[in-house]
């Protein structure tokens, strides 16, 4: 089990990370989301022991990501990987059966072969998406009780980013592992994660299943006669999107809650009707409520 | 086997290419100097070219730190190399074990292929003193290696990293030359610019290969001088695992704000070379050099309290010291 507890972190004297307190369970798939610079990949570096947190702590099992012991059951795929200037795919395999002696050749060759990759050309004239694929290849192969992805998707095709989307939960079922996985692509992570974390403003704004919190909003498209004016203040929305006569609403409530609440309101709109809600836009109501309520 | 040994191993074999591209090189210098040594018409009067091997492991023992340890420069390369299941001293020793093993290998096989050139005129040198040069030389120039690892990792970025290993070629050098000015300690600062105590060393048993009876050129204070070398090696080795343990990778890439950079070394440099000069002239430009040294340190025009109060004061520390010297 990943538990963060009061965690802190800043770069000089500004804190991007404030009070963030997580537990993730074994064997899930949880999806870190977030607007750009909200502290994703900085709280995958501190779960990966490569940056020290200022405050608080990060534990895999109890022991703190610092210990080598820790890592050798983690594997962290940052968003740009590090490999030398003429190095191959070949030599960069090398490089990770020095540090993870079980490296699984079978799964590695299987998986590259899938992806139609050369081992032997050099790794800077690889496409970005193919560079991606060969470390997925990586990371696959390496069999970690830990699985920190950062912006795995990227540069990856809808072809290849199936194909990675089995691999991640074959790896969860059949091998127990913990995958972690931060993308800016929410539709990507819905149907494929069990669990999502939102970090806003520093900290954890959300966190729990993806199906759960799609459920928890309602999304109605209304029209009216006249452009209505001020009229939402009187009913509880989580966000409220007005062009003209039309407006879109939505509510933290279920379909039956916001029905009552759309008929109580002073001026009584033409028509109304129920929109499907996914989680890209529960997440954009998420940070857009925060925005307004700061 | 331990993932340490592991990586040792992977790294050794990972810079066998530029290890061969630094042997064939150095031998290639190595052989052409010793030959360019001899004179057939007077072979008595030949040298024995041992100031070519200090030329190389001197080159190394700065040079190689740079390719070593440049990769922790860059955010990107942490990422990947600080998540390994493997300790930060761990890398760090790895490190400098295989840029310790590049720089014995180039240097033993240089130093025998000086000795193979000179076989032709053993007669007229005492060629055994290649021994003693040999060990004494290769101990110097690792402290130099350690001093100057130690120094190129303080920095956050290549760049910084370099220029940091220039300041502490003289900064000591100039300490010693600054305090001999005031006090008139003369004969004192001989050892004190990096490199000197491999000169030193090497004139010495040059002097006794090619029969010179020279034996004043050895003083006591050199020997403490290069005591004090090695001894500054081991803490440099020591302070390279510690700090390396402790590196900030949030840092890299920004503003080296390390003591033994730009924040020692600019007010150090300002005030001995100023004191060098006696000339107003000299002192506006040398503070005008150490503005830009700020602007480069800062990577812009605005300058930070702390850097005008350290400048203030090594003025300050300027002007006491002419006082100081005017009243001696």
């Amino acid at each position: 089990m990943i538990k963060i507890n009061g965690l802190y972190h800043a770069f000089s004297d500004k804190y991007v990370l404030e009070d963030v307190n997580i537990e993730i369970k074994d064997g899930t798939v949880t999806g870190i989301v977030g607007i750009n610079g909200a502290g994703k990949s900085t709280l995958l570096r501190l779960m990966s022991g490569v940056y020290v947190p200022r405050c608080g702590s990060v534990e895999f099992d109890g022991v703190s990501p610092s210990e080598p012991a820790v890592r050798q059951n983690l594997f962290f795929l940052p968003d740009d990987p590090y490999y030398t200037a003429g190095a191959t795919a070949k030599s960069v395999v090398e490089m990770y059966k020095t540090f993870y002696p079980d490296f699984d050749m079978k799964a590695y060759g299987d998986y590259m072969e899938k992806c139609k990759l050369d081992t032997k050309k050099p790794l800077r004239n690889f496409s970005k998406g193919m560079k991606r694929q060969f470390y997925i290849a990586v990371s696959l192969a390496v069999k970690p009780k830990y699985l920190l992805l950062d912006e795995a998707f990227d540069g990856l095709d809808p072809l290849s980013r199936k194909r990675f989307k089995d691999e991640i939960v074959k790896c969860a079922d059949e091998n127990g592992t913990t995958v972690i996985i931060t993308s800016h692509s929410l539709r990507e992570l819905e149907g494929f994660c069990d669990s999502f974390i939102l970090i806003d403003n520093k900290t954890v704004k959300s966190s729990g299943d993806i199906a759960e919190k799609v459920g928890s909003f309602c999304k109605f498209q209304l029209a009216f006669y006249e452009e209505p004016k001020d009229i939402f203040k009187h009913i509880p929305t989580a966000t409220v999107h007005q062009n003209g006569k039309f407006v879109q609403v939505v509510f933290e409530c279920d379909s039956n809650t916001a029905v009552k609440y759309i008929e109580s309101l002073p001026v009584r709109p033409a028509v109304y009707e129920e929109m499907e809600m996914d989680f890209e836009e529960a997440f954009i109501t998420e940070v857009e409520r925060g925005e307004n309520n700061a | 086997m331990h993932n340490t040994k592991r990586y040792f191993l992977h790294h050794l074999k990972s810079v066998l290419p530029r290890l061969a591209v630094f042997t064939v090189i150095s031998v290639l210098i190595t052989v052409m100097t010793a030959n360019g040594a001899h004179s057939k018409y007077a072979p008595e009067h030949s040298d024995v070219a041992f100031y070519i091997l200090s030329v190389i492991i001197g080159f190394l023992a700065a040079v190689i730190p740079m390719f070593e340890f440049s990769v922790y420069n860059s955010k990107r390369n942490l990422d990947t190399l600080f998540s390994l299941p493997i300790s930060r001293s761990s890398l760090a020793l790895v490190h400098i074990a295989v840029g310790f093993i590049q720089m014995l290998l180039v240097f033993t096989v240089s130093t025998a292929a000086l000795f193979a050139s000179h076989l032709d005129f053993a007669e007229f040198y005492d060629l055994y003193y290649i021994i003693p040069y040999y060990f004494s030389v290769l101990g110097l120039g690792t402290a130099v290696y350690f001093i100057f690892t130690f120094i190129f990792t303080q920095a956050n970025t290549t760049l910084d990293g370099i220029v940091f290993c220039g300041f502490w070629t003289f900064n000591l050098y100039l300490v010693f030359f600054f305090f001999d000015r005031l006090f008139d300690l003369k004969y004192f600062y001989d050892m004190t610019a990096i490199y000197a105590p491999i000169n030193g060393v090497t004139s010495h048993f040059q002097y006794r290969a090619e029969m010179i009876n020279r034996e004043e050129i050895f003083a006591r204070s050199d020997a403490i001088f290069i005591t004090l070398w090695c001894v500054l090696g081991v803490l440099a080795f020591l302070g390279t695992v510690l700090t390396f343990r402790r590196k900030k990778v949030e840092r890299v890439g920004e503003v080296s704000d390390s003591i033994f950079g730009y924040t020692l070394n600019i007010p150090l440099y300002f005030v001995c070379l100023t004191s060098l000069f006696d000339d107003v002239t000299a002192t506006v430009w040398l503070a005008i050099c150490a503005v830009i040294g700020y602007f480069i340190f800062r990577r812009g025009f605005r300058l930070k309290k702390a850097d005008l109060i350290s400048i203030i004061i090594s003025f300050i520390l300027l002007c006491v010291c002419n006082v100081i010297k005017a009243l001696i």
